[in-house]
C-alpha cells in the first residue's frame, strides 16, 4: 500500500469516528432546562368542632403554577368509597369544604376517612402531596335525663273494699244445709226412712251451713271501682306519657344535632 | 250401657268442655286426717216380720286423705278404717253384739267445669269383716264406681266454701255379700281454709245408699277434715 493511501484511510478513519462520536451525544443535552417539581401547600385544621347542620372542614390549598390538584376524601370501609373529589386549575390557591357527610347517608357517621391531594404536572405525572387521616365523631350530646316511671305513691287507689250484701252466699248456704238435712231423708230406701234420722250429724251440718251463709252474707266484701280517681289516675298516666315522648323528642333532637369533631393524623405508613 | 264406657264418656265429656276455658296452670296439694262418725242402718228380711227387723250399727271411722289439684282437675284419693257395732235382733236367741270392721278406699277425678259445676268419676271400694257375739262371721268386700256431680258455691267469703255432691254407682261389684242392685251417695259439705296459714277444715254429711235387692243399708254420718295445703298458686 503506497504512503498517500494509507493517509486517505486514516482521514476516513478519523472523519468516522468524529461522525460517530457527534451521534453518540445524549439528547438530554439537547432538552431545555427541567422545570422545578410541581408543589403544593395544604392547610387544614388538625382537631376542630364544627356544626352538624352546616358545618364545613376547610381545607386550604395552594398551588404552583403549571400543576393541576385534586383533593380526594375516601371513606376507609372496605370499597374506599369517593366522598369527595374536586381538582383545582393549575396555580390558583383555594378552600374545599367538605361537610362531613356522605353523599347516600344524610347523617355523618363516625369513623375514619382518608384525605389525598395529589398533583398532576404539566407532563401528566402524578405525585401524591398529602395524605391525612380524618376521624370524625360526634360530640356528646347534651340531653335530659328520662325521670324513672311513677312511684305507684302517686296514684289514687282505684278500688275501695265494700261491703256486698250479695244475698248468694246466704243462698247457697241454706241449699247446703238443706241438702245435709233432706237429702238422706229423699234418698233412703223406703224400709229404712222412718229410722234415717242420722246420728245427729245431719242436722249439725245443715246448721253449720246455714250459719256460714249468714256470716258470709254479713261480712263479705269486695273491690268497689271509683270512677273518680281512675279518672284523675288515667289523666295523670296520659300527661306523663306526653312529658316522656317530648323529652325524647327533645333528646333526639339535642343528639341529631350533635357538632361533629374532626381531627386530622398523619398516616401511619 | 257398660259402666267403663259411661266412665270414660263422662270424663272425656268434662275435659273436653273445661278445655277450653281452662285457666292458667295453677296447682295445689293438700294432706290431711279425716274422722267419720258413721251409723250403719241396715234393714234385713226376717220372713216372720216382713221388713220390720232393722239393725243400727254405729262408729268411728279414722283416716288420711290426700288431694291434688291443676287447673280445673282434682284428684282425691283416701283411706279409712273403723268399726261399727251394736245390738241387732238373733231371732230366738234375741240380741247379739255385731261388730263390722270396715274399711274404705276410695279414688276420684273431678274436673270444674264451671265455678258452680264439677263433674267427675269416682271410685269407691269397702271391706267388711263380720263378727257375732266376738266370733267372725265373714267378710265381704265391694268395688262400686260411678260419675258425680257437685254443686260448688263461695259463701261470700274466699274462705268459705260449701259444695253438694252426688255420685251414682253404676257398677258395682261384690265379693262375699249379695249383690249389690243399687248404689248411691250424696254429701254436703262446708270448708274452712285458714287466711294466715295452709290449714283447711272440712264439714260434711255423707250419706250411702246400698240395696242388695229387697234388703238394703245406709252409711251417714259426719265427716270433719283437717288439711295441710301446699303449692295453692290459684289460692
Amino acid at each position: 500500500m503506497s504512503r498517500c493511501a494509507f493517509h486517505s484511510i486514516a482521514a476516513l478513519a478519523v472523519v468516522l469516528a468524529v461522525v460517530l462520536a457527534a451521534l453518540a451525544r445524549p439528547a438530554a443535552a439537547q432538552e431545555p432546562a427541567p422545570t422545578p417539581a410541581a408543589r403544593v401547600q395544604v392547610r387544614i385544621p388538625t382537631d376542630t368542632t364544627i356544626p352538624w347542620s352546616d358545618g364545613r372542614l376547610p381545607i386550604a390549598v395552594r398551588g404552583t403554577r403549571g400543576a393541576l390538584i385534586t383533593v380526594t376524601i375516601l371513606a376507609s370501609d372496605a370499597g374506599a368509597r369517593p366522598l369527595l373529589s374536586q381538582t383545582l386549575p393549575a396555580g390558583v390557591s383555594a378552600t374545599v369544604w367538605w361537610n362531613a357527610r356522605e353523599t347516600e347517608n344524610p347523617l355523618a357517621p363516625s369513623g375514619r376517612y382518608l384525605l389525598r391531594v395529589v398533583v398532576v404536572d404539566e407532563a401528566g405525572g402524578t405525585t401524591t402531596a398529602l395524605e391525612r387521616v380524618l376521624l370524625v365523631s360526634r360530640a356528646p350530646a347534651d340531653t335530659i335525663a328520662e325521670s324513672p316511671p311513677l312511684d305507684t305513691s302517686a296514684f289514687l287507689p282505684e278500688r275501695a273494699i265494700v261491703r256486698m250484701g250479695d244475698p248468694l252466699p246466704m243462698l247457697s248456704g241454706i241449699v247446703t244445709g238443706v241438702a245435709a238435712a233432706f237429702l238422706p231423708e229423699l234418698l233412703s230406701r223406703p224400709n229404712l226412712r222412718p229410722a234415717a234420722g242420722g246420728n245427729g250429724w245431719r242436722l249439725g251440718v245443715a246448721g253449720v251451713a246455714i250459719a256460714a251463709g249468714i256470716f258470709g252474707f254479713v261480712t263479705s266484701e269486695g273491690p268497689q271501682p271509683l270512677a273518680e280517681n281512675i279518672t284523675t289516675n288515667r289523666a295523670l298516666r296520659d300527661q306523663d306519657a306526653r312529658d316522656r315522648a317530648l323529652l325524647r323528642d327533645a333528646n333526639a333532637r339535642a343528639r341529631e344535632a350533635a357538632p361533629v369533631r374532626i381531627r386530622a393524623e398523619e398516616r401511619a405508613p | 250401657m257398660r259402666p267403663a264406657r259411661l266412665a270414660a264418656m263422662t270424663l272425656g265429656l268434662a275435659a273436653g268442655l273445661a278445655a277450653p276455658s281452662a285457666p292458667a296452670r295453677a296447682q295445689e296439694g293438700g294432706v290431711g286426717v279425716t274422722s267419720y262418725w258413721v251409723r250403719n242402718h241396715v234393714a234385713r228380711e226376717v220372713p216372720p216380720l216382713g221388713y220390720a227387723r232393722r239393725d243400727l250399727l254405729d262408729g268411728t271411722m279414722l283416716g288420711v286423705a290426700g288431694r291434688f289439684s291443676y287447673g280445673r282437675l282434682s284428684l282425691v284419693a283416701e283411706y279409712g278404717s273403723g268399726k261399727l257395732g251394736g245390738m241387732t235382733y238373733a231371732g230366738s236367741a234375741g240380741s247379739v253384739r255385731t261388730e263390722r270392721a270396715v274399711r274404705d278406699t276410695e279414688l276420684g277425678a273431678r274436673v270444674r267445669l264451671f265455678g258452680w259445676l264439677a263433674l267427675g268419676y269416682e271410685a269407691h271400694a269397702r271391706h267388711l269383716a263380720l263378727s257375732v257375739s266376738d266370733t267372725a262371721a265373714g267378710a265381704a268386700t265391694w268395688r262400686l264406681s260411678g260419675p258425680s256431680a257437685t254443686l260448688l258455691a263461695t259463701l261470700g267469703r274466699p274462705d268459705l266454701q260449701a259444695e253438694v255432691g252426688y255420685t251414682h254407682f253404676v257398677s258395682r261389684r261384690t265379693a262375699g255379700s249379695a249383690a249389690i242392685t243399687g248404689a248411691l251417695r250424696t254429701v254436703a259439705q262446708v270448708t274452712w281454709s285458714s287466711p294466715r296459714g295452709p290449714i283447711q277444715v272440712s264439714l260434711a254429711y255423707h250419706f250411702e245408699r246400698l240395696d242388695h235387692g229387697s234388703e238394703g243399708e245406709d252409711f251417714q254420718g259426719g265427716r270433719v277434715s283437717v288439711s295441710y295445703l301446699f303449692g295453692g298458686l290459684h289460692r
